[in-house]
């Protein structure tokens, strides 16, 4: 049953599967992933209408055991493999759980092949490869940072949740003077703007050096939210552009860290 | 023409009304069947069966008393919508005061549903429920016997249910179809096929019944997952005997049974493949 792992160039087994899952279905906001299998861990990758990118980065010691003969770049169907994930869902909560997942990967043409083992129970998943599409390179580069901040997620959570979604836009300034720090919507029931303070306990850091003001549409931040429950700190960042990064740190229950991404680029003329 | 029982006993209770809401799920209308020595419920689509259910009247009901249109033909066939029945049978779960059920001629014939309900205040409530029945004249009868049970290819013991429906949730999501496989090495497959991806979950080491050889020839049959989950919902009844019999890309019958209490039993037919 268990395929010879010689003839994969990839195979690797998962540990902490609810760590992993919630990870995956916080940039499963559209169907299809590119995945990347690097000697540093895999990275996931989400990417909707050339103007947001999600990524999440599962380092190697998440995993059991890690197997790379060489990088890999596969495309699947994300909803599929959250879904076969979560077969035992029910059971990975409980730190007593059982539960083996191991992932195979031959190369360029082939499927993926995971299989998940519970008391004797095998579930085999063949995920269907698509052909590779072109990804954007969102990245900020450490001199066109403009300003960046540390929260943890707490603050957020309280103020995302209560935006007005009628609002079509969200407008962010950051500000080296008051009000430093500012969320603003324009919906059905009127103008709503949030001043955050920049000296609670909940900011860790605050580096504005310029004031900057940018819009984003509130169903592209949306998404990115969803990471903030599993997450203990953001670090948002803009750059002159005003291309918005979220970064997330997410604590497995072993203690190892990882990351989720997201580059949201702005809207340039609202009007 | 008479028909009167009594239930007293809680379990008795509680799996009477599962039954009763298992068949909900499966249809709109159900035929009611009584004779001396057992109850049934039966479920067809356009004269296939669909549910086939076998009670035992001593193991649910501490009086029973029926009486059929002629000594002759000692049974009766009532036809009803299942949801009017669950309805009122729904208090039934709270409380365990015993409930009465007789068939009488109101303005039309009626299944009767006498339940004593208690309420916080001392005083008890008695609550009256008449579900509408038509009484299915002889000529029909034969529509309704128990059905031709086929040759089976394999029967194999089903793994637990709450396993298999956790899983089957999943593949829900996913497809509308799922395919069944066994072979008598003790194999069920289960498995979805969709543009995206194929996932198969095998359980091994399952009771196969029957005596012949021992071969890994596969059986199989291509259903409505639908049909299979709602099945799987049977395990609230605490079965202790479940089995998938499959005639090869014919047909899946799936049977639920708790020893000389209840027979369940489902016909699933098989889309071609």
């Amino acid at each position: 049953m268990i395929p010879n792992a010689n003839d994969y160039k990839f195979v690797a087994k998962l540990g902490n599967l609810r760590t992993v899952v919630q990870l995956l279905k916080s940039v499963n906001f559209k169907e299809t992933a590119t995945c990347f299998g690097t000697d540093n861990g895999l990275k996931i990758t989400v990417e909707d209408a050339k103007c947001m990118q999600a990524s999440a980065y599962i380092p190697v010691d998440v995993f059991q055991e890690f197997k790379l003969k060489e990088e890999v770049i596969f495309r699947i169907n994300l909803n599929v493999l959250v879904e076969c994930l979560c077969m035992f869902w029910s059971d990975i909560n409980s730190q007593s759980s059982s539960v083996a997942a191991q992932l195979f990967y031959k190369g360029t043409g082939h499927p993926v092949t995971m299989l998940i083992e519970e008391n004797g129970i095998i579930t085999d998943c063949s995920l269907k490869t698509q052909e590779l599409g072109e990804l954007l390179d969102f990245h900020l580069d450490a001199e066109d940072v403009l300003n960046k901040i540390v929260l943890q997620t707490d603050l957020l959570k309280d103020v995302l949740a209560e935006l007005d979604g009628t609002s079509e836009f969200i407008e962010l300034l950051l500000s080296p003077e008051a009000p430093y720090f500012r969320i603003s919507t324009d919906g059905i029931a009127g103008e709503c703007r949030i001043e955050l303070p920049r000296d609670s306990d909940l900011v860790e850091s605050f580096e504005c050096n310029t004031t900057a003001n940018s819009c984003y549409k509130l169903a592209h931040i949306k998404p990115a939210m969803k990471a903030l429950y599993c997450a203990n700190k953001v670090s948002m960042r803009t750059d002159d552009c005003g291309l918005l990064c979220f970064q997330y740190m997410v604590k497995t229950d072993a203690g190892q860290t990882c990351y989720v991404e997201y580059y949201i680029s702005p809207v340039i003329d609202v009007e | 023409m008479k028909f009167k029982c009594r239930m007293s006993d809680g379990i008795a209770m509680r799996d009477f009304s599962n039954i009763v809401n298992t068949v909900v799920r499966a249809s709109k209308l159900c035929v009611f069947r009584l004779t001396k020595q057992h109850v049934y419920f039966f479920v067809g689509d356009k004269r296939w069966p669909v549910i086939w259910a076998e009670l035992t009247p001593d193991n649910f009901f501490d009086e029973y008393t029926m009486i059929g249109v002629s000594t002759q033909h000692d049974e009766i066939f009532l036809e009803l919508e299942p949801s009017m029945l669950a309805r009122s049978l729904s208090s039934l779960k709270m409380t365990a005061k015993p409930v009465k059920i007789k068939l009488t001629n109101k303005q039309q014939p009626c299944l009767t549903i006498e339940l004593e309900l208690s309420s916080l205040s001392t005083e008890s409530r008695h609550c009256v429920h008449d579900v509408p029945v038509r009484v299915i004249p002889r000529k029909e009868w034969e529509m309704y016997q128990t059905p031709d049970i086929p040759q089976f290819d394999i029967t194999i013991e089903m793994p637990e249910l709450k396993h298999i429906r956790h899983q089957v949730d999943r593949m829900r999501n996913m497809s509308g179809q799922i395919t069944i496989i066994a072979d008598r090495t003790g194999q069920l497959i289960l498995k979805i096929e969709t543009d995206h991806a194929t996932i198969a979950t095998h359980f091994q080491g399952l009771l196969i019944k029957g005596s012949k050889p021992i071969t890994d020839q596969k059986y199989s049959a291509k259903v409505e997952i639908k049909k299979f989950a709602m099945f799987l919902s049977g395990d609230t009844m605490h079965p202790d005997n479940v089995t998938c019999n499959i005639v090869h890309e014919r047909m899946l019958n799936l049977c639920l049974m708790i020893e000389g209490h209840l027979t369940m039993q489902y016909f699933v037919p098989a889309m071609s493949s």
